[in-house]
């Protein structure tokens, strides 16, 4: 399992219950990506990252955690 | 294109290019026309016509590039390492049953064999990586 785990569930249910279709079109990605990055399968470039953090209006610290060693 | 799309691109390069018409056409017009057959996969050139965006969806991110370039890194690897078994083999063939040399028509052969396994093994790359990833949570 990667070491990196994501709020993008929670995020999105706290922004009016956005779907993964419109955060990926925030983010300029398909939303089988916005899948697989939320169910911890794909872990995103940092720039991918920034533009999901700031589809919520957050730091990409709340968005991502890294659960190191 | 969605990413079903995508995938049953290489599942259309996999099973119909690679295997099918291969087995069909050799049954048919025999072994030699259908290795020429094989030209036929220079179709795939039209591939970026599929990815024509008509409706300004994000069609194509970063996550499909690391998968094809994963994909074209398997691709090649197991095209090199049949590529070296397939010569070699060959050559020991030839040398084992007495000849010298070996016959140039064995080069369209070995071009046809590498090109079929790299394909094969690239598509299912590619194919193995999305249905990784790809467990639809959606809603």
């Amino acid at each position: 399992m990667p070491n990196i785990t994501n709020q993008i569930r929670r995020l999105r249910f706290e922004h009016g219950e956005m779907t993964q279709q419109a955060l990926a079109e925030l983010a300029g990605v398909t939303r089988q990506t916005i899948i697989a990055i939320e169910s911890g399968k794909y872990s995103p470039s940092l720039e991918l990252a920034f533009r999901l953090a700031r589809a919520f209006h957050v730091g990409v610290e709340e968005v991502f955690c890294w659960k190191g060693e | 294109m969605p990413p079903l799309y995508k995938e049953g691109f290489y599942w259309l390069v996999l099973l119909a290019a690679t295997t099918i018409v291969f087995v069909v056409l050799m049954v048919f017009i025999g072994p030699l026309p259908a290795t020429g057959a094989f030209g036929l996969l220079g179709i795939a050139g039209f591939q970026p016509l599929l990815y024509r965006n008509r409706s300004q969806a994000v069609l194509w991110d970063e996550r499909d590039t690391k998968i094809a370039h994963t994909a074209l890194i398997a691709g090649y690897s197991i095209f090199w390492l049949a590529f070296t078994l397939g010569t070699m083999s060959i050559w020991a063939s030839y040398y084992f049953r007495g000849y010298e040399t070996i016959s140039v028509h064995v080069l369209p052969d070995i071009v046809c064999g590498g090109t079929i396994i790299f394909a094969t093994a690239r598509a299912i790359a590619i194919v193995v990586q999305y249905r990784l990833q790809d467990a639809d949570k959606g809603e």
